[in-house]
């Protein structure tokens, strides 16, 4: 049975596709699934850096759907992780260079390999979104909780319903709980409201994830850290297990005496 | 839709403007121009033709009280109407008391208190062959939200059933009705029916516009406060009309059926 496919998308730029992408990728593998990554920003390709692949890459997707290579041949096993690879996208080349039948092809193709294949998508709604979503089984929308990535995101749900049939799940990423708790920014409550979509998990905003990804290990490897928590749970919830959203509250002492007053 | 009196030029640029605001929403339309007593030339009407053209309308028929501008519309190649077969139209649209300026009003072919408007072919007061008038819904429901980027645009009301969010617009001749939150932008009477009210059970719209008036809504309040007590009272259903020129907006129960004649439409 072929594994399916799974497309990371936002519309607005910077809300943490790529960080998504390689967390989950990488909590999924840690679970024994075999994960392949694919970075459809072609042009801008970062995922590689995210994952601290960057170096090992020989062969990227246009190489693949230009004949230069295997499939194979352009697949970056994970140094850390067994069960992972990578299909880089190239950053010589333009999006126009892979038109949206290939990228399904390839991705058929990754989809008889593994479990879980997971396309990093361009931010924007033209032609490398459209060919990011075309192989899609799921699409997971990226969104902060702010007014901006809020509509756009908004918007990429209404595309997807409208052109691709999808139920998009929701990621809220960087999502600061002491304002939401203090009302000064919205809640996820008031975010489900609006975008009236799944949610498959809540993102806290934390350092230790922002210098995680600059360095190139993910923050899920580092089992230590309290938010790789939020990445491993929503990684449960992709392979269909039912787990409860988990506490925003920083651990510690100050954590400990806020709970306690049920704040 | 009317325009005032006065010079040609200056109705014309007016009559631009409104078409300009009105952002396509009578594409496609047929127009019967109502000049009243003016008398107009052929350069006029072909000005006014290439408007309309530019805007997508067909100019259909013109009706006028005064013979020579008949005449240079049937040599432009426009039907033309007397004026004094009014039958179609249960209001007149001229404001024939004004002899030495009268106004240019144009119209598209709409009776403008019982049906919502005309965009599509309509039927000119016999000009032309008569035609069996199209049997057009009063209203529209959409069932669903609106997402950002989603317009919905009909001439007939509009009842939706489901959130309008914001970055979604709806624009419609007649009312609009939200059976759930407006949060994006209403047009309601977008063809100048200033009759025309928007509904909301959570009434929260970026923009509402009536005819040509817009309204924004006032700023939330910031925050819903820590302590319950400071939480926002629970919203109640809210209706905006057009008052003394104004767009107003009141909780639904504030609002008693016969003030301001507004269900009187």
């Amino acid at each position: 049975m072929p594994g399916s496919v799974i497309t990371v998308t936002s519309g607005k730029g910077g809300v943490g596709k790529t960080t998504t992408t390689a967390n989950l990728a990488v909590a999924l593998a840690l679970t024994g699934k075999r994960v392949i990554v694919v970075d459809a920003d072609i042009g801008l390709r970062n995922l590689d850096l995210v994952m601290g692949l960057e170096n090992r890459i020989l062969y990227d997707v246009v190489d693949v759907v230009e004949g230069r290579c295997q499939l194979q041949q352009a697949l970056v096993r994970d140094t850390r992780v067994d069960s992972l690879y990578l299909l880089a996208a190239a950053q010589t080349r333009d999006k126009a260079d892979v038109g949206i039948q290939q990228m399904v092809a390839v991705c058929r193709t990754l989809s008889n390999m593994a479990d879980y294949v997971i396309i990093d998508s361009p931010a924007g709604i033209e032609h490398g979104f459209q060919s990011a979503v075309a192989p899609s089984d799921r699409v997971l929308i990226v969104t902060t909780p702010d007014v901006s990535a809020l509509r756009d995101a908004d918007k990429v749900i209404f595309l997807l319903e409208r052109d691709w049939k999808h139920q998009p799940g929701l990621v809220v990423n960087r999502y600061n709980a002491k304002l939401s708790r203090a009302g000064e920014l919205r809640d996820v409550d008031d975010i489900l409201d609006i975008l009236a979509v799944d949610l498959l998990g809540v993102v806290p905003e934390d350092k230790s994830i922002v210098l995680a990804t600059d360095r190139g290990t993910p923050v899920v490897l580092n089992s230590k850290t309290w938010v790789s928590q939020a990445y491993r749970n929503i990684a449960q919830r992709i392979m269909g297990n039912n787990v409860p959203l988990m506490d925003f509250r920083e651990p510690g002492i100050m954590g400990a005496v806020a709970r306690l007053f049920g704040r | 839709m009317e325009v005032g009196e006065g010079e040609w030029g200056d109705l014309l640029h007016q009559l631009e403007d409104r078409l300009h605001a009105a952002e396509g929403f009578f594409r496609g339309g047929r127009v019967v121009l109502d000049v009243g007593a003016r008398p107009l030339a052929e350069e006029h009407l072909r000005a006014v033709s290439h408007l309309f053209a530019a805007h997508a309308m067909h100019l259909g028929v013109v009706r006028a009280t005064d013979a020579r501008t008949l005449e240079a519309a049937t040599a432009v190649g426009v039907a033309v109407s007397d004026g004094a077969d009014d039958l179609d139209l249960p209001e007149p649209v001229t404001p024939s008391k004004a002899t030495p300026s009268p106004t240019a009003p144009a119209s598209t072919a709409k009776p403008p208190a019982v049906k919502p408007t005309a965009a599509p072919p309509v039927v000119a007061p016999r000009a032309e062959p008569p035609l069996e008038p199209l049997p057009r819904p009063l209203h529209f429901v959409h069932r669903g939200s609106l997402r950002s980027g989603q317009v919905l645009r009909k001439t007939e009301s509009i009842v939706i059933i489901g959130d309008v969010n914001p970055g979604a617009q709806v624009i419609s001749g007649g009312d609009i009705m939200v059976w759930g939150r407006l949060r994006g932008v209403a047009h309601a009477g977008a063809d100048g029916n200033r009759r025309a009210v928007v509904t909301a059970i959570d009434f929260v719209p970026t923009q509402l516009r009536i005819a040509n008036l817009t309204a924004i809504a006032p700023e939330p309040k910031k925050g819903r406060g820590l302590m319950f007590w400071k939480k926002e009272a629970a919203r109640r259903p809210e209706i905006a009309r057009v008052v003394e020129g104004r767009i107003v907006v009141e909780p639904w129960d504030e609002t008693k059926p016969n003030s301001q004649g507004m269900w009187r439409k």
